[in-house]
């Protein structure tokens, strides 16, 4: 099982890479939600103020559960859905990946950055079309292979110490500190061997650039 | 209305000739040793005693009555339920389910388990799939509760679980209830012996899991006979881990008893357990299966919780109960395969037998029954067929009982 958020960004991911696995837990944040019904797959959870939503009819009719907010709230929509997630025995040994919450408003971008590093107890993954973005911890790895990784890049979220073996540019025990943006631009270095992130200290966010 | 009793419940009857015909067997083998009593879903030993566990005798030597007379709380005690999980899915099973709340109320018997299981999750205007061969038990726990029975075959031409037909009536269903809830007795199915294999396992999981893209699913597993399957219950247990495959929109509820795993029928006691992801979900059991129980039964037997709690947390006692429950289970195997034997010198027709209490012969004819009974054999007639409990006689009672089937089914059918 893996958990599956679905955001409303309007660059669309979702319906086009989503591979079926009806064990998935879904979720569908505002417009998501329908962008789940677009698929036939019905949202265990459409949550939101569905203020932006035109068929919120339809929502309440075909989710499992739906948790309708006030649109003059502190949380983003995709906010909400992480707080969720502790609803979910055991969310933070899942997988999730989160799909069209970035390519739209740059705000929106942003605050899904944040949220990956508010929420970085939980192992997600923000994707569209050609990235995944994702946060690691202390003593969490990457394993990254030349065939499908164009580029990678890793930013401190705090200060932090990592490893990065069969790259370009590998480094050993060093210091990432935040707002160093030296780790820009790395890429696997052959086909042989996979391209290995590990953070020994701190914790990083690392964007992926695929093919 | 004539009748101080609405119509409705003058319709109810208890169908089962079961306990009945195990009475009288019980009553003439009291009188003639020679008689054959296979009536009863109950564990006798070789001497044709019923099976008494060290660990019960244990408290009977030393009653703590304070443990035993009082009352026990509705859900039952926590170190109870806490051991009975343990059993089931395994000392770690925190670590190995991490996913998934386990929680469990203790119930009188897996008989409290099922009932409370069709009433808290099903409404009148819903109803249950059920085998069409199984413990006629099942239909009437539904009828008394107003929830209709729709019958699944439960096994295909290769004498496997038949996933075409649970699918068939699952969707038939799902076009006019929210959600679909099946019964599944493993292993040591009752009547058959019918214990589910792997793939029985994978491919109900991935029924269920397409079925749950349309509505909720409910999975009940009866698990009466648990440690009476292969290697008592260990392959069985290995299939539960498959179950974490299951989508959040399926629910298995696992029904637990006593009565077969620690010998302790009459006490009535038992578990329901509850496997899910969802937080809402679990709370929502907890607080309506105790409403469920204080309103019914309002609290089980302390006196068998005390049993159970005292054995399974002592390492000690643990490991020599299960020693004696693997041997019993292995017992039940030799009974099986000298029965099975003789009967297969006549040819007599019988269900998939793997292992459990009773064996089904596939023969649905009054003379037949009759012929058994005038050799001094006592089976019972099981829906379609005549179910032998292999649990009631013992290893010389099971080639000469297959002798007698077999002679009747020659005399009458063959
Ligand atoms: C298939 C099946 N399920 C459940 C039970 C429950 O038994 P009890 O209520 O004694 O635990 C039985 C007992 O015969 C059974 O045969």
């Amino acid at each position: 099982m893996r958990i599956i958020i679905v955001g409303s960004s309007p660059v669309k991911t979702f319906f086009k890479k989503y591979q079926l696995n009806p064990s998935d837990y879904f979720i569908g944040v505002d417009g998501g939600a329908l962008e789940l019904l677009k698929k036939d797959i019905k949202p265990d959870l459409a949550i939101g103020d569905f203020d932006s939503t035109n068929d919120f009819e339809k929502v309440k009719k075909e989710a499992y559960e739906v948790k309708c907010y006030n649109p003059c709230k502190d949380e983003t929509d995709l906010e909400l859905a992480f707080k969720a997630l502790e609803n979910l025995k055991g969310a933070t040994n899942l997988e999730i990946d989160v799909y069209d919450a970035i390519g739209g408003r740059l705000d929106h971008e942003f605050n899904a950055y944040l949220l990956l590093a508010k929420y970085k107890q939980y192992k997600i993954h923000l994707l569209d079309d050609k990235n995944e973005v994702l946060c690691l911890n202390k003593g969490q790895a990457v394993y990254l292979k030349k065939a499908s990784c164009q580029y990678f890049s890793v930013f401190a979220l705090e200060s932090a110490v990592i490893n990065i073996n069969n790259s370009l540019y590998n480094l050993e025990n060093r210091l990432l500190k935040l707002f160093d943006t030296y780790a820009i631009s790395n890429e696997p270095l052959n086909d042989h061997t996979r391209a290995i992130i590990e953070v020994k200290e701190g914790s990083i966010i690392v964007f992926i650039n695929y093919k | 209305m004539k009748e101080f009793m609405p119509q409705e419940n003058q319709n109810k009857k208890v169908q089962e000739n079961v306990l009945a015909i195990s009475a009288k067997a019980r009553e003439e083998k009291a009188h003639n040793p020679a008689i054959i009593n296979a009536t009863s879903g109950t564990y006798y030993d070789e001497d044709g005693s019923i099976k008494v566990f060290e660990c019960v005798k244990d408290i009977f030597n030393h009653p703590n009555y304070n443990n035993i007379l009082t009352y026990s709380s509705v859900t039952g005690s926590k170190s109870f339920l806490d051991a009975v999980k343990k059993w089931i899915f395994g000392d770690d099973y925190e670590q190995a389910y991490p996913n998934y709340y386990f929680n469990a109320i203790a119930t009188p018997g897996g008989t409290g388990a099922l009932t409370m299981s069709l009433a808290t999750y099903l409404t009148p205007s819903e109803g249950i799939m059920l085998p069409n061969i199984m413990w006629p038990v099942y239909t009437q726990m539904a009828t008394n509760l107003n929830i209709k029975p729709h019958l699944y075959e439960l096994f295909d031409e290769q004498n496997k679980l038949n996933l075409a037909s649970i699918k068939k009536v699952a969707q038939e269903l799902q076009t006019k209830y929210q959600k679909v809830a099946l019964i599944i007795n493993d292993p040591c199915h009752n009547p058959t012996g019918y214990s589910m294999t792997k793939d029985d396992y994978v491919g109900l999981i991935d029924l269920l899991n397409e079925l749950a893209t349309k509505t909720k699913v409910i999975l009940i597993l009866d698990i009466a006979y648990l440690d009476y399957g292969h290697s008592s219950g260990q392959i069985t247990r290995k299939h539960f881990k498959l179950l974490t495959k299951l989508s959040s929109n399926v629910m298995t509820l696992f029904t637990f008893s006593a009565s077969k795993t620690f010998g302790l029928y009459g006490l009535r006691l038992g578990a329901l357990i509850q496997m899910t992801t969802l937080l809402k979900e679990a709370d929502l059991f907890v607080s309506a299966t105790s409403y469920f129980a204080r309103a019914t039964w309002s609290n089980v037997s302390h006196l068998g919780m005390e049993i159970i709690e005292k054995t399974l947390t002592d390492e000690k006692k643990k490991q020599a109960f299960t020693k004696e429950i693997l041997i019993a289970s292995n017992n039940l195997a030799k009974r099986a395969e000298l029965f099975i034997a003789s009967l297969q010198k006549y040819q007599v027709p019988f269900a998939p037998y793997v292992n459990g209490f009773f064996v089904l012969i596939l023969v649905d004819n009054e003379s037949f029954e009759n012929e058994i009974a005038k050799k001094g054999a006592y089976g019972c007639h099981f829906g379609k067929g005549y179910r032998v409990a292999l649990s009631s006689i013992n290893l010389d009672e099971a080639p000469k009982l297959g002798d007698i089937i077999g002679q009747a089914y020659q005399k009458t059918l063959g």
